[in-house]
């Protein structure tokens, strides 16, 4: 009994602090690097070219639980005057012939360098976007970036990107 | 001896959890579009939002407000981070106790600009539950023009305590 009783507290210890310390706290990342953004941008409800993608994982049953993502894609565009830049983040794509786009049905902003200005201009950026699930989700999130629009076409270079999500606790 | 090992593993257990405690804990908040008009007199700003956040141990806090700022030439953006607020004849403003910060658009431009910005403060806290309050102000001195706040977000990350 007592052997019985020492196991149990052995095989407890490592158990409650595996639960304990189940990890909701996870960090996905991912360098892109480099990139030109020469898609033009065609409406807000269009798809946008895919930067890049990053899967995260709630399916290994440790972190079966309600969660809190946030998503951010970091980096440079290196802008000329009049130059914009759009950016997204989603978790839906259509393939067009065989380029894949991806919606920003999560998120999405615009950064602009003025027409007037008279100098290329690097512009660092950071952009977020959340979501609240449930667990035992195993899904691809797209980062879609577009250029110009309403009849410029300049492209935009970005450097230094960095894709991440960042998987929290349910949110209060 | 059975009891007293019944009692060790009582014990343990529950210890086992706090040592395990999870230190790192990430809240996020996307406040989306916001228009500052509120303009900078230089003690209680604006509350662009607040977030609240529990550590059950000594922690670092990492508080971050980001987003895109539309300015006008001449514009200013003044953005802080604190924990003690006090309820006006309308709205809720709050010092920025923890961190401030200031974005200026020069008079010198020509064009509205989107700039994008990310303004971070730290705390060394012990185990607390607090509200956490992101604030801002336009202008000042003379001036008064809004400035409009796109893709705001927040977030606060817990790390352990700093060596």
């Amino acid at each position: 009994m007592k052997k019985r009783l020492a196991l149990l507290v052995l095989l407890l210890i490592p158990l409650t602090i595996t639960w304990a310390a189940d990890p909701y706290f996870e960090t996905y990342a991912k360098a892109t690097g480099a990139v030109t953004v020469d898609s033009t941008f065609d409406g807000p409800n269009a798809y946008w070219e895919v930067v890049d993608n990053i899967i995260y994982d709630l399916t290994d049953g440790s972190t079966g639980d309600d969660a809190t993502l946030v998503y951010t894609i970091s980096g440079v565009a290196i802008m000329d005057p009049g130059s914009k830049l759009w950016l997204g983040i989603g978790n839906d794509t259509l393939k067009i012939g065989s380029v894949v786009f991806g919606k920003r049905n999560l998120d999405s902003m615009c950064i602009k360098h003025g027409l007037s200005e008279r100098d290329r201009k690097y512009v660092p950026f950071s952009f977020s976007a959340l979501q609240d699930t449930t667990g035992n989700i195993k899904d691809t999130i797209y980062f879609t970036a577009a250029c110009g629009g309403y009849g410029f076409f300049d492209p935009v270079y970005l450097t230094n990107v960095v894709v991440k999500v960042e998987i929290g606790d349910d949110m209060p | 001896m059975k009891k007293r090992l019944a009692l060790l593993v009582l014990l343990l257990v529950p210890l086992a959890i706090w040592a395990a405690d999870p230190a790192f804990d990430t809240y996020a908040k996307a406040t989306g579009a916001v228009t500052i008009d509120s303009v900078f007199d230089g003690t209680y700003w604006e509350v662009v939002d607040n977030i609240i956040y529990t550590t059950t141990d000594a922690a670092c806090v990492v508080f971050t407000i980001k987003g895109v700022a539309l300015m006008d030439p001449g514009d200013k953006l003044w953005l802080g981070i604190g924990n003690d607020s006090l309820p006006l004849v309308s709205g809720a403003f709050a010092t920025r106790a923890i961190d401030s910060m200031l974005i200026k658009h020069s008079l010198t431009e020509r064009d509205k600009a989107y700039i994008p910005f990310e303004f971070t403060a730290i705390l060394d806290t012990t185990a607390a539950t607090d509200t956490i309050f992101f604030s801002a102000a336009c202008g000042g001195h003379g001036d008064a023009d809004p400035v409009e706040l796109t893709n705001v977000f927040v977030t606060v990350e817990i790390g352990d305590d700093m060596p």
